[in-house]
């Protein structure tokens, strides 16, 4: 059979009166498709009997198809558009033709339709037709589809009556195809299309076999389910949320209250030995705390099949293993059935978590149709848990349906799931590789290092201040307070209290004479003690004494009205400054009045008769009392007792004379209760401090008087 | 060969001699306490049997529950039948009212597991009684008709008799089913 080429159609001038002959033509058409439709249906009722006859009348229909074929090639042959594009009345006429040569064939499809038994020679016969149809001008496709749609229905819905069952077949393959391209093309509108429907549906059908429809949704559901998570698990994941939301609070809370323990005991033995241990380690705490949860070992790993209690695939360390595995399998699978079935609420799913006994406990990972049994030695952490169920996890994706199907033949079970049981056990018990505690011996010489050296500058601080106390002690002004020096870091810090800043001045010049290489950190406070006058004065005595035992220092001090008078002698002028200024920083002492001597004075001399020792009672005693008088005021000077003659005897006579007089004094002197101890006697050949020769003998026949300090 | 593992399960009334026949036929067993105190206790036993060929021998480890007999307490915990590839309902031949009860336990074993099970019922403690007693006889041909394809034994857990062959067929079974 030839068909016009399409392009002949397609070049062919848009004519509206084409299109309405066309029309009519395929209206014709569509009815007899409709009958035709009916003609097969009868087709399956005609008796065996009429078969032989209706074979012969084929014979005749394949004869006038042939004919029909002819006239259809002769037609379209006629309506070639270059031939038509020649001249418009040309065109005319061949239009016409074309709407009398439609007629013919209608007619003689019409009046032997009845015989057709092959119908689909027919529609191939009104195939190019079809095409010519629709590709006429879209108003006239409108028209045509209007006029269609209902034949179509009606064929549609006369075949489903008549034979649903065909029907079913008929569309049952292109319908998933159907369903699929819409889904893809408009997910939302066939959602939308099919919701309700399908809610109702369902919402009946339970309402009618509640457990019927959980049999049959339920594996489905759960394998879907499965592909769905691989396929998209985050929106299985939010789709999931609410219902796995409680579980994952609940370990969320777990969590908080584990770190809250240990937040809360960061202050106890255990918490202060674990930041030293952290500190040691060179690990943050929170790392350490980390690594304390860890601290358990996993004795076996058994996957085992929820229902049956047989184990699906195990794991054990080479130590320890566990013995009677398949018994403990099975008698654990009991426990969680007899916890489920007597002691969980009523309407409730409870599961058995966790089993502990001693310091072990079994942790129980519950899944659909397996349950994953990891016996721990220790306490697990939240980690190693978490590492459990995605362990688990990962296993029922992948492997759903064969742990479902589980006969107790370990060969069914793919090789991937025991790797990943062992990684489980791999994780915790890989043996700590004990290290010689290098960092630890490090750490403890480094503190025995430190500590020296701490201990040696606490040692060299220590002498420095010693020294440093001892001189302030020297300085008389200073010894009465407590002044403490501190030596750190190389710096010397004076610590304590003064009345007055010249003292505070005064100790830091001290304390920076002694150790001079160290920066000196004054801290002592001046504070302006109110002046009492016993205190002062008894200071003042205080540092007089201190000032009297000084070679060549003999003086007297009183204080009176922040006044210090000080008398008596001293060896030189420059002792004198001196005196003065020692009694200067004496809180309370604002004025010095010093009228000390260098040396004592003594006038009085005893005078003799020409070559004679012996003086006059009468004259000697007024003067032997001065001389009394002086001694004792001054106890601590002496006396130098010298005796003189006048230049007329010779000198020998004039020695032993002169001695004679002094010795006489002395006598005499002793017997008025003076110390011979501080009497010295003396003789002099020249003439007395004072006689000139031209003055009168007696002035030297005498014996006068040197006051002296004897020495310490 | 790899060893396949199976799970079977006894039930029956309470003191029809469930235990007994386990003890008899297993020597490893995890603990007899357990039957009091969760209702059940698990026992295991490999036998070999002939694979499908029958050219080569099949090592199946029968899991064993004993699950604890009815009582006016407690009833059996079906739970524990779940995923039985096998199960024995056992009644004592002295007790008609046991051999009543076996109905109504192969129902509540099918009921749990509705499909791919092997059943054998089991007349224990027949040295009690006569040998070929008619009522017994009457019983298990009732039970024939009603069950045809579930084999009957008669077993005594005191002699031994038929107590192998009965597990031994059993496991037979359930490795054709496999």
């Amino acid at each position: 059979m030839i068909f016009p080429p399409k392009k002949s159609f397609e070049q062919q001038p848009k004519s509206t009166h084409i299109s309405e002959k066309s029309q009519e033509a395929f209206e014709g058409l569509l009815e007899l498709l409709v009958d035709l439709a009916t003609v097969e249906t009868k087709e399956n009722e005609i008796p065996k009997s009429e078969v032989d006859s209706d074979l012969t009348n084929k014979k005749e229909a394949s004869t006038q198809e042939k004919r029909l074929e002819d006239n259809l090639k002769q037609n379209l042959q006629k309506s070639n558009p270059q031939k038509l594009d020649k001249g418009d009345v040309k065109k005319t006429e061949k239009q016409d033709d074309l709407k009398s040569e439609n007629k013919q064939i209608e007619n003689q499809i019409n009046l032997p339709q009845k015989q057709y038994y092959e119908p689909d020679e027919v529609i191939n016969l009104f195939l190019p037709l079809m095409a010519e149809l629709l590709d006429s001008p879209v108003e006239s496709q409108e028209k045509l589809k209007q006029s269609i749609t209902p034949i179509i229905d009606e064929i549609i819905k006369t075949r489903s009556q008549q034979d649903r069952l065909k029907m079913s077949e008929a569309i049952a393959d292109i319908l998933p195809g159907a369903i699929a391209q819409q889904i893809k093309n408009s997910p939302q509108e066939i959602a939308k299309a099919i919701a309700p429907e399908m809610a109702l549906a369902i919402q009946n059908q339970i309402d009618l076999d509640r457990e019927a429809i959980a049999q049959t949704l339920g594996p489905e559901m759960g394998q879907a389910i499965k592909t769905q998570i691989e396929v998209e698990r985050d929106a299985m994941v939010d789709a999931l949320y609410p219902v796995i939301g409680n579980t994952i609070s609940k370990y969320m809370v777990e969590l908080a209250k584990s770190i809250n323990d240990k937040v809360e005991n960061a202050l106890s033995i255990e918490g202060v030995t674990r930041k030293i241990r952290a500190k040691i380690q060179g690990i943050s705490e929170a790392e350490l705390i980390l690594q304390e949860s860890m601290n358990f070992s996993v004795q076996a790993v058994l996957l085992i099949h929820k229902a049956s209690g047989l184990i699906i695939s195990e794991v054990q360390p080479p130590f320890h293993p566990l013995k009677e595995a398949d018994l403990f399998a099975g008698m654990l699978s009991a426990i969680r059935d007899f916890v489920t079935d007597c002691v969980a609420s009523v309407g409730k799913t409870s599961e058995l978590h966790e089993i502990e006994y001693d310091d072990a406990k079994i942790i129980l990972e519950v899944a659909g149709y397996c349950y994953l049994a990891v016996i721990i030695k220790g306490e697990p952490s939240k980690k190693f848990i978490h590492k459990i169920r995605q362990t688990l996890s990962q296993i029922i994706l992948k492997n759903g349906r064969v742990i479902e199907n589980f006969k107790g033949d370990q060969t069914t079970i793919p090789s991937f799931i025991k790797p990943k049981l062992e990684k489980l056990v791999e994780v915790n018990n890989q043996p700590k590789k004990s290290k010689p505690p290098f960092t630890l011996i490090g750490i403890l010489s480094l503190i025995v290092i430190i500590a020296g050296i701490i201990f040696y500058r606490g040692k060299v601080a220590q002498y420095w201040e010693q020294q440093i106390i001892e001189a302030l002690d020297a300085a008389p002004e200073l010894s009465v307070y407590r002044i403490i020096p501190q030596v750190q870091r190389g710096e010397l810090i004076l610590r304590g209290r003064v009345p007055n800043a010249s003292l505070k001045e005064q100790a830091a010049n001290v304390g920076q004479q002694v150790v001079p290489h160290l920066t000196l950190k004054n801290q002592i406070m001046a504070v302006n003690v109110p002046p009492d006058a016993q205190a002062i004065a008894s200071e003042v005595q205080r540092v007089t004494d201190l000032l009297n035992q000084t070679e060549g220092v003999d003086i007297k001090t009183r204080y009176q009205d922040h006044t210090v008078t000080i008398t008596g002698f001293v060896f030189n002028l420059n002792v004198i400054e001196r005196i003065s200024q020692a009694f200067q920083p004496i809180p309370g002492v604002d004025k010095i009045i010093s009228t000390t001597q260098t040396q004592p004075h003594l006038d009085t001399r005893i005078y003799f008769q020409p070559n004679a020792s012996q003086f006059k009672a009468n004259d000697i005693a007024p003067k032997i009392k001065i001389i009394q008088q002086l001694l004792a005021e001054h106890p601590q000077i002496h006396l130098r007792i010298i005796g003189h003659s006048d230049p007329r005897g010779t000198a020998e006579q004039n020695q032993t004379l002169a001695k004679a007089r002094a010795e006489a004094v002395k006598k005499v002197l002793i017997q008025n209760h003076v110390d011979p101890r501080r009497l010295t006697v003396s003789t002099s050949l020249q003439r007395p401090p004072g006689v000139m020769s031209d003055q009168p003998l007696w002035l030297s026949r005498c014996v006068r008087f040197e006051v002296f300090f004897p020495p310490n | 060969m790899s060893i396949i593992s199976k799970k079977i399960c006894l039930i029956g009334d309470f003191g029809v001699g469930k235990t007994s026949l386990i003890r008899h036929f297993v020597e490893h067993r995890f603990s007899e306490q357990y039957l009091s105190t969760i209702g059940v206790t698990i026992s295991r036993k490999s036998v070999n049997v002939s694979t499908s060929n029958k050219a080569s021998q099949q090592t199946i480890q029968l899991l064993i529950w004993d699950i604890e007999g009815k009582t006016r307490f407690q009833p059996i915990s079906s739970s524990y039948l779940r995923s039985a590839q096998g199960v024995i309902v056992v009644a004592d031949s002295s007790r008609q009212e046991t051999i009543a009860n076996i109905s109504s336990h192969l129902d509540l074993a099918r009921s749990v597991n509705p499909q791919g099970i092997n059943f054998s019922i089991v007349f224990n403690k027949i040295d009690l009684i006569e040998q070929n007693s008619s009522k017994i006889l009457q019983k298990q041909s009732q039970l024939l008709n009603q069950f045809p394809t579930i084999p009957i034994y008669n077993t005594s857990a005191k002699t031994g008799q038929n107590v192998e062959i009965m597990f031994s067929q059993l496991a037979q079974s359930m490795i054709k089913e496999k």
